[in-house]
């Protein structure tokens, strides 16, 4: 046992305030230097530019019906790369614009979660007593709601919409990384080199951000890295049960959803939106991962 | 020390697994697109030396070509979601389990042509004044305990309807009917008169007499819906008794056999009938499946039909490429049920007839039908009555009012006063819990308006309770929307006089229409007056925009081609299939080799 | 090193701990209740309004009448969980009025539950091994597989491998049954060999949580391993097999702990999708087809069935948690 006290005290001794500047450098050099990583922050950027540049990149609106193009598969028709769908819309203008529904989707839901599900789980998890037995308790019944369920409840009150949609999924969605980070910081916080800062006069606040929270966030960002495509099931599943976001508006979820119909002839109808977000999950993951790496403080040279 | 978490080789990994999922789908697909496995395990020459004497429990001999009579057994699936708490339609009409309607018979019944004829009465006549029908009941049917059937049966059947704790949710259509409607019914449902004084009373044990409110000819039809419990096995073990293996007793041609909701029902042929049904089948069985599992079911010869309802646009095309699948899908009319759009004109924007014309005018039918719908699934429609019901537009007399012409919409929208669609709030059209094909039409639609219109329109496909509660609200909570609409009974006054007559779903009005529809529903004695009155009626709807007709539904199954019988005759109009209201085609369905 | 009475002071704050967490459990059912009903009510549409036509005021008067649903709601919800606390009566489905709540969740439940148990075993014993196996042969063709295994778990929704699965093997190559689910014994001991109708369902259901679980165990794993105390502990010469029990596995547990929580209770709970798609008989539909039926008591025992659940998972992992890893101290006290 004397042996881990040895290596707490080591760690304590190379996470030191003062080379935080150069911790954050190094992570970015690090992050960079991982091929992996920059692959998935590629195809993560790639993504967000067709989100954010749809209207330039897509060829046609996502709404235009041709009413003679309906249902053809790709390179079927000239122009239409990826098919039409089953109304007669451009299927790869309805996959880039999807990528805005649901890279807002996905990261608006993960950012209200850490928001809500990080500053909650570390103060429960660090000042323990009444305050992590009131956090805790709230989080308990939070989680006791079924997620889907409680979704559809909320959307059948407030209705459809993307806003709505999002909300529903952020209600249940900061639960797992609250209870995630609490549970990371209950097991940090007896570490020696907390009782080290504490023995020092560290204040409360820095110990979490400074201390606590690097050393927690690895799967802080595993659980991120598989929040954002959970995010975008989760409103595939809304959708599946016709409840999601309104058409026209396409996103890769509502086109897997519609998809069920059509796929044992229409196989790309289903192929292209499910690649898609398996593309975006992957490059989620590979940047989650790579960040990992680069942030852990026991991975300096 | 390395402590990457992947290698440089992720390259080939991941790209390899990617191909494999491309495969799988391939393969998935592709053979599914190949003609279906027809299945044909029966070994002819087992069969060779069949008895000769195959015959029902009846004593009916079935036909040559059928299997033995223990085989007779006909398999449907049912939708596993499916939520039902009865067999009767006299407990929860919309709450009814598959298989219902088979344990007891109707006073009428149609032949494939909609014509009333005989069912458990073999003969009815009205009283002078034209408000009291007697039906003369058909002597010795009985139940299966042995207890004769008798128009007290039913006289307690519809008291226990009209009561107003059993709180039937059909008790809408008495009242609907309005002045076609059962004597005091309105008034027992509000607890203001008791059900004893229901203008539905029992002579005699054969003789059954309904009093109407008003003069009303197509009462006949309507007792299509009389359906009876027992008197008493309602009283013994209450409404629910046929949901028990212990307390269920049938009149009609089956009997329930196996009762174990969400994983089969089953019924089986009712010994003690002697109705004007009696079936060849030995057995029916249901089984509850998803959907989505049916048209592969009956690829796998699982089951042997499966409706329109299940079948999804790519099992259509399977359907449609494979001729031997094509020729066992059998299409009918349905409850002749029609599509279309819906608003509110009492209010801006759609109050202005000239939005709802340009709106009328902005769909193209044609294309969405051919390509979209589907020809196999609808035919475009410019009215509400679907070519085939009685009054319709057989000859596109009505075609003018509402056919695609881009340019004249956009003249009514100029006249309205948004040139170009400058201007037009935007709009949501509400649908009511579509699945994906039909929001694809609807889609279409909406497209097709927004682009010849500039209009910009978003759809909200919420949930039904969602829909009804917005359209029923009064005022109406539904500014624009979709809906469909299939008959109760088969009468112009059903599909123009209840469901668009004023004050009722639609928040529309029309002096003129409410004054035809009333009169010509309770007119006697001249048919082809009441024909034109109902005809003007319609082109009243149309050019007035009560709403925009979009399509008529072909309904249709897909059987197994084994399966035989009546069903697969055709009606006067060349229409082969399940007819709405006919109780005989399903005690002629045999299963042959 | 752990004398006795230090153990004994140690069940008794464990026994202080699990009795405030039993209390903390029924608040939270309690809260679940409240929100529940009134949240419920809030929903447009009420369970007996979807006809044709508007029921006339005095039918639907009648019918509300009849279910106790006229009265204000504050009165409705105190009728009910006067029913429920004092003699434990959920009320009547509306969807099978023949039947009581809790008899029509006991049924499909058994079902569910197999279906869930099965599920659990397979995800975790392959994901659990598959995580271990990975992370200690990284980079191997096993990892990679693992990866991409993890990958298409969490990519690809259950329904759409469902349907893929049962397109392929039901379909196309017909070696397995296209659905249903043997709910005899018999199937809980020979399984999959003798009841083919569990392998799919069971396989399209338990590829999402495997996936997570074998990528958690993985990551946790690798964590551990890249810490000091393993490089002491093979420095000071211990073998592999006890360094992956004694340190490693032990110590990788926590968040997998964490994983379990989660995972189980929605596994015990069903799949509306699996259950769809397979036409399994379970439990799994009534989540939608309550609500879309604005079935009161079925959602109300549902979400409370649910609550109850979790929270139960939740005091289980909590209190492995403190098993697991002795520095975790219980919830009860401590704090800077």
């Amino acid at each position: 046992m004397t042996s881990e006290a040895a290596a707490g005290m080591n760690v304590a001794s190379s996470s030191g305030s003062d080379k935080h500047r150069t911790l954050w450098q190094d992570a970015a050099r690090r992050f960079l230097r991982n091929r992996l990583a920059v692959f998935g922050l590629t195809i993560v950027l790639f993504f967000l530019f067709l989100a954010i540049f749809a209207d330039l990149v897509a060829p046609y609106p996502y709404d235009k019906v041709y009413f003679d193009r309906v249902l053809r598969m790709p390179f079927d028709l000239p122009g239409h790369p990826l098919g039409t769908d089953e109304v007669g819309r451009d299927y790869m203008s309805r996959l880039i614009y999807g990528a805005r529904t649901s890279m807002t989707v996905g990261i608006a839901v993960q950012a209200i979660a850490c928001l809500i599900g990080v500053p909650l789980g570390s103060l429960a998890g660090y000042m323990g007593g009444r305050t992590d037995f009131v956090i805790s308790r709230f989080i308990d019944s939070m989680t006791a709601f079924p997620g889907l369920m409680f979704s559809i409840l909320i959307i059948s009150v407030w209705g459809g919409g993307i806003t709505k949609v999002i909300f529903a999924l952020s209600i249940t969605s900061w639960i797992g990384i609250a209870r995630l980070t609490r549970g990371q910081i209950l097991s940090l916080r007896e570490k020696e080199y907390i009782e080290a800062a504490r023995c020092l006069g560290v204040g409360r606040n820095r110990i979490i951000v400074r201390h606590l929270l690097p050393n927690a966030l690895t799967p802080i960002l595993v659980a991120i890295s598989f929040g954002i495509p959970a995010a975008i099931f989760g409103e595939a599943g809304l959708s599946f049960l016709g409840i999601g976001i309104n058409d026209p508006i396409p996103s890769w979820g509502k086109m897997v959803g519609v998809s069920n119909a059509y796929v044992r002839v229409y196989w790309h109808l289903a192929l292209f939106p499910t690649v898609a977000v398996a593309l975006a999950m992957l490059g989620f993951s590979f940047v989650g991962d790579g960040l990992r790496d680069a942030l852990d403080p026991k991975m300096m040279e | 020390m390395k402590l990457h978490p992947f290698s440089m080789r992720i390259w080939s990994v991941y790209g390899l697994p990617f191909l494999l999922l491309l495969g799988l789908l391939f393969q998935a697909c592709a053979p599914a697109a190949a003609p279906a496995p027809a299945v044909e395990e029966p070994a002819s020459e087992e069969m060779a030396e069949e008895p000769a004497d195959n015959v029902t429990i009846y004593g009916e001999e079935l036909p040559a070509d059928a299997r033995p009579y223990d085989e007779q057994v006909y398999r449907i699936p049912v939708d596993i979601n499916q939520s039902a708490t009865t067999f009767d339609f006299a407990v929860a009409v919309y709450n009814r389990y598959c298989l219902a309607d088979l344990f007891q018979d109707t006073l009428v019944s149609l032949d494939k042509d909609f014509n009333v004829i005989p069912g458990v009465a073999e003969s009815w006549d009205v009283s002078e004044d034209g408000k009291v029908w007697t039906f003369h009941l058909r002597p010795g049917q009985v139940w299966s305990d042995g207890t004769p059937l008798t128009a007290y049966d039913y006289e307690a059947t519809f008291r226990l309807t009209a009561t107003p704790e059993h709180g039937w949710d059909f008790s809408w259509f008495y009242s609907f009917l309005a002045d076609g409607g059962i004597k005091n019914w309105s008034k027992i449902i509000a607890g203001e008169l008791p059900p004893e004084e229901l203008g539905v009373r029992a002579v005699d044990d054969l003789t059954l007499e309904v009093e109407t409110e008003k003069v009303f000819p197509p009462l006949p039809g309507v007792m299509k819906f009389a359906f009876t419990l027992q008197k008493k096995a309602l009283e013994e073990h209450g409404p629910y008794y046929n949901s028990s293996l212990e307390t269920t007793v049938s009149s009609g041609p089956f009997i329930l056999a196996e009762f174990d909701p969400g994983t089969i029902i089953a019924v089986e042929a009712n010994p003690m009938y002697n109705g004007f049904r009696k079936p060849l089948l030995k057995r029916i069985e249901c089984y509850y499946m998803d959907p989505s599992t049916f048209f592969a079911a009956y690829q796998n010869g699982e089951i042997d039909s499966v409706g329109n309802a299940a079948l999804t646009p790519a099992d259509f095309e399977l359907i449609l490429r494979d001729e031997e699948m094509a020729g066992n899908y059998l299409r009918h009319f349905g409850d002749f049920r029609t599509d279309y759009l819906l608003f509110d004109t009492f209010t801006e924007p759609f109050s202005d007839l000239d939005v709802r014309k340009a709106f009328a005018h902005a769909v193209d039918r044609e294309n969405i039908i051919q390509n979209i719908y589907g020809e196999i699934k609808a035919m475009s429609a410019y009215s509400m009555l679907m070519p085939g019901y009685p009054s319709s537009d057989t000859e596109g007399a009505l075609r003018e009012y509402q056919n695609y012409d881009c340019d004249l919409a956009n003249e009514h929208l100029t006249a309205a006063g948004y040139p170009g669609g400058e201007g037009f709030p935007d709009q949501v059209m509400m649908l009511r819990g579509e699945a994906p094909a039909m929001s694809a039409v609807y889609q279409a639609v909406a497209a097709s308006i927004s682009e010849c219109l500039n209009i910009d329109i978003e759809i909200s496909n919420v949930d039904r309770k969602i829909y009804m509660d917005a359209l029923n609200a009064k005022p109406t909570e539904l500014t624009f929307g979709a809906v469909d609409y299939g008959m109760d009974f088969l009468d112009p006054a059903n599909l123009l006089g209840n469901v668009w007559k004023s004050g009722g779903r639609h928040s529309w009005k029309n002096d003129e229409f409410d004054a035809l529809v009333t009169e010509a529903a309770g007119l006697v004695g001249n048919p082809e007056l009441r024909d034109q009155m109902f005809r003007e009626a319609e082109r009243i709807l149309v050019d007035d925009v009560g709403g925009i007709f979009i399509a008529h539904r072909w309904a249709g199954d897909l059987v197994q081609p084994w399966i035989q019988g009546t069903v697969r005759e055709p009606d006067s109009q060349g229409i082969t299939g399940f007819h709405w209201g006919n109780d005989q085609d399903i005690s002629r369905i045999y299963i042959a080799e | 090193m752990a004398s006795s009475s230090r153990l004994q002071i140690l069940g008794q704050l464990m026994a202080r701990y699990i009795l405030g967490r039993i209390l903390s459990l029924i608040l939270v059912l309690f809260v679940v209740s409240i929100v529940t009903f009134f949240l419920m009510h809030q929903v447009p549409g009420g369970p007996f309004d979807e006809t044709k036509a508007p029921l006339p005021p005095a039918a639907k008067e009648n019918i509300l009448r009849k279910y106790g649903l006229d009265k204000p709601i504050h009165v409705q919800y105190l009728n009910y969980m006067k029913n429920v606390v004092l003699r434990f009566d959920f009320g009547i489905p509306y969807q099978q009025p023949t039947t009581t709540v809790t008899a029509l969740i006991a049924k499909s439940w058994k079902v569910t539950a197999q279906v869930g148990l099965t599920t659990v075993l397979v995800a975790f014993g392959l994901g659990i091994t598959l995580g271990i196996y990975a992370a200690y042969h990284q980079n191997s063709w096993i990892d990679n597989v693992t990866t991409f295994i993890a990958m298409l778990g969490i990519t690809v929704p259950s329904f759409v491998v469902a349907l893929w699965l049962i397109l392929f093997f039901a379909v196309r190559l017909k070696w397995l049954p296209m659905g249903g689910w043997n709910a005899s014994e018999s199937c809980l001991i020979g399984g999959a060999f003798i009841c083919s109708d569990w392998i799919m369902p069971v396989v399209a259901y338990a590829l999402g949580p495997l996936a997570i679980i074998a990528r958690y165990t993985r990551a946790s794993m690798v964590d551990v391993m890249r810490q000091d105390f393993t490089r002491t502990a093979k420095a000071k010469g211990l073998g592999n097999r006890t360094i992956m029990f004694r340190h490693i596995l032990r110590n990788a547990l926590i968040p997998m702990v964490t994983a379990l929580g989660v995972i189980i209770p929605n596994l015990l709970t069903g799949s509306i999708f699996i259950e769809a798609v397979f036409r399994i008989n379970g439990l799994g539909k009534f989540f939608v087809t309550s609500i879309f039926n604005r079935d009161y008591p079925m959602i109300m025992a549902l979400f409370l069935l649910i609550a109850f659940l979790w929270s139960l998972t939740y005091l289980f992992t909590d209190i492995l948690y403190t098993w697991i890893d002795p520095r975790v101290r219980l919830g009860a006290e401590g704090g800077a």
